[in-house]
């Protein structure tokens, strides 16, 4: 039989066993502790992150340029279509900028007679993407602002153009982004123009699922998908994508942002949403009171 | 020949380093889609198979488990399956140190399959939140595939010659 012949063999081969079960141990305490005690984890896990991942930007930084000049490259192949339809696209947004002008001055008008009082426009903080994940499974990106500048748990994240994901981790200069693809992700969205509510859920696709349509019949490909505000975690009517229908009939969403090339993330502040508790807070006396001596000061002025 | 030990460790330190950086910049095309191959395992793997004394077992664990905390995969529980895979194949390297690259290959895809699947079925038990299991089967063979890829850099690392006879897992048969 096989066996070893050397005289510290016997000694290197012990401590390897040793070395090897308490290794394997303080892992399985670890990852006992990511499952049990998730919060504390990720803030350790992002403790760790935010101490290294600045530090690699000295090669993150070239990469990703030269990943950009890769795929430029791939453009410029087809750059005499790409013009030709760019200057379409151009004579067609021209028309709808003046429309866009027009139903500005006529919805401004419109406000004014009836003296709506708009939401406040969600703040945001720009940040860039420093990296993604290096698995296909867990689907987060790393962005270059934190606690630092202000970025709390549970704010969404757009590339500008549609949802991208919501924070759920913050470093002190770093900040994770889970994106709507991750299998944790749900969110509610609203589909329009039939005002549908569903469930968002991220299945690793770049396609997630819609699920919970209470009349699937009254949704068809093409529908725009928006958030719902429901359960408080977006602000309601942020841009999602669009219905599409995969091979099976199942209805999943085509996401508007460019998940392709995630650079740059918008960070929307979120203000707390005041919720009434009491049935008596809705009947302020006093409120009416100094409105309506308000109003006649006014109606003197 | 123990600086040199340490010299083929610190540049296994280096790639893997590089590996992960690559992985996790921004905008890398390989991380939508399909999954991503198990590029350090597969380099892990090639080098044991070559030189079984080059990687201790906690540097495989520092590696894995700085991977663990970078690419948001659950803590620990990959680096304690690819601990158990390394320290098992370390075991197993007389009986394929005169064999053939696809008889090894075959072992290896064994050791890699076995590995990931017993990760899905762990996570599943645990009921964390999973995709689904054509993506696992995707991934064990991606990585599989690129076994071949990443054997060819090990020589990078290790050189062409063969394990030397003072190694502790060269066993003589009696």
């Amino acid at each position: 039989m096989a066996r070893n012949n050397h005289e510290d063999s016997n000694y290197t081969g012990r401590f390897r066993r040793v070395l090897t079960v308490i290794s394997i141990i303080f892992c399985l305490i670890l990852f006992l502790l990511w499952r049990l005690d998730n919060p504390r984890a990720e803030t350790i896990r992002l403790a760790v992150v935010d101490k290294f991942v600045p530090n690699f930007s000295f090669i993150l930084t070239p990469l990703t340029t030269l990943q950009n000049i890769a795929l430029d490259f791939r453009s410029y192949s087809n750059i005499f279509e790409l013009n030709n339809e760019l200057n379409k696209e151009i004579q067609q947004l021209k028309h709808w900028k003046e429309q866009a002008i027009q139903w500005e001055a006529k919805y401004a008008k419109l406000l004014d007679l009836n003296k709506v009082k708009l939401d406040l426009k969600l703040p945001y903080t720009t940040g860039i993407v420093l990296a993604d994940t290096g698995s296909g499974f867990r689907q987060h990106v790393l962005i270059n602002i934190g606690a630092k500048d202000g970025i709390k748990n549970g704010w969404a994240a757009t590339d500008g153009l549609g949802l991208v994901g919501r924070i759920t981790g913050v470093g002190k200069s770093t900040a994770l982004v889970m994106l709507l693809t991750d299998t944790s992700s749900k969110v509610a969205v609203s589909i329009q123009p039939s005002g549908e509510k569903a469930i968002m859920h991220g299945d690793n696709t770049m396609f997630p699922a819609l699920e919970l349509i209470s009349k699937a019949d009254r949704v068809g490909a093409g529908d725009r998908v928006i958030t719902s505000g429901d359960g408080q975690v977006f602000p309601k009517g942020l841009l999602i994508g669009s219905v599409v229908k995969d091979s099976t009939g199942r209805k999943r969403v085509s996401l508007s942002a460019d998940y392709k090339r995630l650079a740059f993330l918008r960070v929307l502040r979120m203000i707390p949403i005041e919720t009434i508790q009491e049935s008596k807070m809705l009947i302020g006396t006093e409120i009416i009171k100094k409105d309506s001596s308000e109003d006649k000061d006014t109606l003197n002025d | 020949m123990i600086n040199a030990l340490w010299g083929q460790r610190i540049f296994y330190l280096l790639i893997s380093l590089l590996l992960i950086v690559w992985l996790i910049a921004p905008q890398n095309s390989l991380s939508h889609g399909l999954p991503t191959p198990e590029f350090l395992l597969c380099l892990t793997l090639a080098i044991i198979f070559r030189r079984p004394d080059v990687l201790p077992v906690i540097l495989i664990a520092i590696v894995f488990l700085f991977c663990d905390f970078l690419f948001n995969r659950p803590i620990g529980l990959w680096t304690v399956i690819v601990i158990i895979i390394s320290e098992f194949a370390k075991t197993q390297y007389w009986r394929y140190k005169d064999s053939n690259f696809i008889t090894t290959w075959f072992f290896i895809s064994f050791l890699i399959s076995s590995g990931i699947f017993s990760y899905m079925i762990i996570l599943n038990v645990l009921l964390v939140p999973q995709s689904n299991f054509w993506q696992y089967i995707i991934w064990a063979l991606i990585t599989i595939l690129t076994y071949p890829v990443i054997f060819c850099l090990s020589f990078l690392i290790v050189g062409f010659d063969k394990q030397s006879q003072h190694s502790p897992f060269m066993r003589k048969k009696i």
